[in-house]
């Protein structure tokens, strides 16, 4: 049994006119101990999917399909049951720490909240936890931060509390969404590195959503490519990346400037732009602007098939060679 | 003689509790015409403050910006000096520099009117014109902003400025909101329209990886000031800099090998209080005893590259940081 | 595999306020105050008798011949609520428009030239700010001597500074804004560029904030006719016919019914106010795709 288990999570989302259908029927496995990435994207509804595990959709959204979390259903629990198990066994780092971190407490007030919540620690103990969590993620002068605000941290700081309040219960599951997105490249160096070095101490599967493959290659063990709200492909990260089968992920490599390929290699963009959640176009989801199309890609929708090791959403499969 | 020209340009600004902060702290750099010229580095570094001063939308401090051999003005109350208009400015975020509420037909027409170049009869068709040369379908001329993506946007904001005919365009992290193909697709227009109308461009931008594969020559900032510059190839080959060789080594490969890159101890000081000798020594894995003591200036290498590091004397032989240190440890002061 | 409709509270920035609530009030805000309007514009046509004749016996209460009884005089308050309106509604349009053309003119000023004259006036502002309206209202009103202008011209002096408040605040950002940049680098100068770019997004919140200062006006204008400082008798304005309705608890109907105008106009300006404003927000009136 796979600590986490999606089958056919489908998420419709209320909008100006009815519902629109973001995730439409995604299924993936996250093991222990390993880093699970996800790649896609805008409108290609990584972020709403993760959402839909801990309950944070807006109002009116409909969810169809089965999230088993350590044998548990997500999707079925009360809110105070899901409230229990995210921060303590799951939990969430996002993009902008800005707005994740409250404003007005301290980062002490916010660390040892949290823990006494879920751990019922008292205070003492609460803030030697905090202090040892600080030193986790490499801050500095631990008992000055304890008393600092977000907002006197940089960017790269705050990222590092905000993880260090997700692992504060010490959760088997930790959901980071475009965690480096909003940094400079040398702090998300550190960032990975730390993300890397915290889920080898402490056998934590890490669900890394990005757009960012050069991200993804980094610390992922295993990759799943998201597009227009479905898996197009998915498997070991070097398979993935070194020898994609499925168009969009070999599109999206060729529109990548690798540090190390050959200056004067052109960057291959893809013809169109990826399809808002309205207008996903019939068949396979990605025809309009993929290469390889056949007449059965406009109608038929490619299941997820198990073909050598991965798994791929393309009949077509015009790089099975690989 | 440059296109586009800066020379020690220092830029402060005033903070909203009162201190003076310098953005900018003597940065040079010059473009030539038809040439495409990078700027990297990380946040503080002053590279957009750079960017407006060099199109004169910030007057420096001190030090001056001169195009086309003459004098940037800064842009005061009145309307701008006609033959700046040939030097312009794409900004980092699509949605705000265009006007949600009219066609793009209509703003394209507008700046063309603003311009006085083209006769009202003309516009239309130049218009076209316009949008053909950044790949927009004629048909596009009647829509609103909010209809595109984000890159068909960008690509809208270049055509604007090509209406001015402009010799030299400084782009402000033109890519940094698109996704991948979108920025692939921007910057394979960039590299043609600077080939194919000999337009010099500012790059900036964090993104080093794109960078390397559109520009000519590099330029890397560190906290208001210029710390190396170099043609693509051999700054890449062979940094020079500690930080470029850093920066570079932070840069994550999207190959599947799962390579993890490489980070810099330490944060980013305040650019208010910059460090006392090289700015970058408390991050630098080199430092020695004169790296805290004296700043160092930006000298002139071997091969046209510049470097501004105690560890790489004047008029030497390109060499990194860690064969320069062995040497420097070797046989003492340089 | 189950089927749910998650009713989760939202997360997400941009959450929008249940949207199904907003426009039966838009749309009662905007039924009321057509229907005030056409009343006043209506009113010897629909009132059944002069309002300032004393013709009738007083104290009548509500009745078929007198729909909201008669006052202490032998006026029917019908008629008189009815031309009550022409006096709260044209003088509040009027004050209103006056004080938006003046605070949105200072305010323009001040922002567009910044430095000390931006200094200078917002210190004026802060100065009217200082004193809470209705006292500043009823000290210049008593100073200038108890009539309807120098009441409407008090509320003017009361008003304005929101105006200038907001005003500038939108010419300083459209002033440091990407767009009005790119126009200047193109060669347009700072006031083409300002004009062309401030005057399409001053007027969204500046309607906004004269719709929701249209009931504040009515409302002041009336408390200060209450207090003897506005509307002087025998004139039919709601304020001071509450004012005598006081004098007369046991003939309810005389303070109840302009009352009950006030109320209605206040409460229909301001729900139009707040659709208004809900339709000039950017989040929620220009819906841009936020993508997953």
């Amino acid at each position: 049994m796979s600590l986490l288990e999606v089958d056919g999570l489908r998420v419709r989302l209320r909008g100006g006119s009815g519902l629109r259908t973001i995730v439409d029927g995604v299924d993936y496995r996250v093991e222990q101990g390993e880093v699970f990435g996800v790649a896609g994207e805008s409108g290609s509804g990584k972020t709403i999917s993760m959402l839909a595990l801990l309950g944070l959709l807006p109002e009116g959204a409909v969810v169809e399909g089965s999230v088993r979390f350590e044998d548990r259903d997500l999707l079925g629990l009360s809110r105070s049951r899901l409230r229990a198990i995210s921060g303590r066994d799951l939990a969430m780092v996002f993009q902008d720490p800005l707005t994740s971190l409250h404003p007005m407490l301290t980062i002490g007030r916010q660390l040892t909240e949290h823990v006494r919540r879920h751990l019922g620690l008292d205070r003492r103990s609460a803030e030697r936890r905090a202090l040892e969590l600080l030193a986790e993620v490499r801050i500095p002068d631990g008992p000055a931060a304890l008393r600092a605000y977000p907002h006197q941290f940089s960017g790269g700081m705050r990222q590092r509390i905000a993880i260090a309040i997700a692992l504060a219960c010490r959760p088997k599951l930790l959901i980071a969404d475009e965690p480096t997105t909003a940094l400079d490249v040398t702090v998300q160096a550190g960032i990975l590195r730390l993300l890397d070095r915290l889920r080898r101490e402490n056998d934590l599967a890490v669900v890394l959503i990005t757009h960012d493959l050069g991200v993804m290659s980094a610390i992922a063990d295993r990759v799943s490519i998201f597009y227009a709200g479905r898996v197009v492909e998915s498997g070991a990260r070097e398979a993935i990346l070194k020898r994609p089968r499925h168009p969009y992920t070999q599109a999206l490599l060729d529109a990548l400037p690798h540090p190390e390929a050959p200056r004067d290699q052109k960057l291959v963009a893809i013809p169109g732009a990826p399809p808002s959640p309205g207008n996903i176009p019939a068949g396979c989801a990605f025809n309009p602007r993929c290469s390889y199309t056949r007449a059965s890609c406009l109608v038929d929708v490619p299941p997820l098939a198990r073909v050598e090791g991965r798994e791929l959403a393309c009949p077509v499969d015009p790089f099975a060679e690989r | 003689m440059s296109a586009l020209e800066l020379r020690d340009v220092v830029v402060d600004y005033e903070r909203r509790d009162g201190g003076r902060v310098r953005a900018v702290a003597g940065a040079s750099l010059s473009i030539e015409p038809g040439q495409i010229v990078g700027l990297v580095g990380e946040s503080g570094c002053g590279k957009s403050t750079l960017a407006r001063a060099a199109v004169g939308l910030v007057k420096p401090t001190s030090g001056s910006v001169v195009f086309s051999g003459r004098e940037v003005a800064p842009l005061g109350r009145r309307g701008r000096q006609r033959d700046l208009a040939r030097l312009q400015l794409v900004f980092q975020n699509p949605y705000s520099s265009l006007n949600p509420r009219r066609k793009i037909g209509s703003q394209l027409a507008d700046a063309l009117a603003t311009l006085g170049l083209v006769p009202a009869s003309e516009r239309a068709g130049r218009v076209r014109e316009l949008c053909e040369l950044v790949g927009l379908p004629a048909a596009a001329v009647n829509r609103f902003p909010h209809e595109f993506s984000g890159g068909q946007r960008q690509r809208i904001a270049v055509a604007r400025t090509l209406a001015a005919e402009p010799s030299v365009i400084v782009l402000d992290e033109p890519l940094a909101s698109l996704d991948a193909s979108a920025q692939a697709q921007l910057a394979n227009l960039l590299v043609n329209l600077s080939r194919e109308l000999g337009l010099g461009l500012l790059l900036i931008s964090h993104d080093l990886a794109i960078v390397r594969h559109v520009a000519d020559v590099v330029s890397v900032m560190y906290l208001g000031k210029m710390v190396e510059t170099g043609a693509t190839r051999q700054l890449w080959d062979q940094p020079l800099h500690p930080y470029s060789e850093a920066l570079i080594k932070a840069i994550p490969h999207p190959d599947g090998n799962g390579f993890l890159p490489e980070s810099l101890p330490g944060e980013v000081p305040d650019p208010g209080l910059p460090p006392s000798g090289c700015r970058f020594h408390p991050r630098c894995p080199y430092a020695f005893a004169r790296c805290e003591a004296e700043e160092p200036p930006l000298v002139a290498l071997a091969g046209e590259r510049t470097a501004a590091c105690w560890l790489q004397p004047e008029g030497g032989p390109a060499a990194s940081p860690a064969e320069r240190a062995k040497l420097v440890a070797g046989g003492g002061v340089e | 595999m189950s089927v749910l409709t998650f009713r989760a509270r939202a997360v997400l920035r941009g959450r929008r306020l249940n949207p199904g609530l907003r426009q039966p009030l838009a749309v009662a805000g905007a039924a009321i105050a057509v229907a005030w309007i056409v009343i006043a514009i209506f009113a010897p046509l629909l009132a059944p008798a002069d309002p300032l004749a004393q013709s009738f016996t007083p104290g009548i209460g509500p009745s078929w011949h007198h729909l909201f009884g008669t006052d202490e005089l032998g006026r029917d308050v019908f008629s008189r609520v009815i031309y009550g309106s022409r006096v709260s509604l044209p003088i509040g349009l009027i004050l209103v428009l006056l004080a938006a053309t003046i605070g949105g003119s200072i305010g323009a000023i001040a922002g567009y030239f910044r430095g000390p004259i931006d200094g200078l006036f917002m210190r004026m502002t802060d100065l009217v700010f200082a004193f809470p309206p209705i006292i500043l209202a009823m000290v210049v009103a008593a100073v200038l001597g108890r009539s309807l202008q120098n009441a409407a011209l008090a509320i003017v002096v009361v008003a304005w500074p929101s105006y200038a408040r907001v005003v500038r605040g939108l010419v300083l950002t459209a002033g440091d804004s990407e767009y009005v940049e790119s126009a200047r680098l193109l060669g347009a100068s700072a006031r083409r560029a300002l004009f062309r770019d401030v005057l399409p997004n001053v007027a969204g919140p500046v309607l906004v904030l004269m719709t929701l200062d249209l009931a504040n006006a009515i409302l002041l204008l009336s408390g200060l006719s209450f207090l003897g400082l506005g509307a002087q008798p025998p004139q039919a304005e709601w304020g001071s016919m509450v004012a005598d309705g006081t004098n007369y608890f046991q003939w309810w109907w005389m303070g109840m019914f302009p009352g009950l105008a006030i109320f209605t106009v206040v409460l229909a300006f301001n729900f139009l106010g707040d659709s208004l404003r809900d339709v000039f927000d950017p989040r929620t009136g220009f819906r841009r795709e936020e993508s997953a």
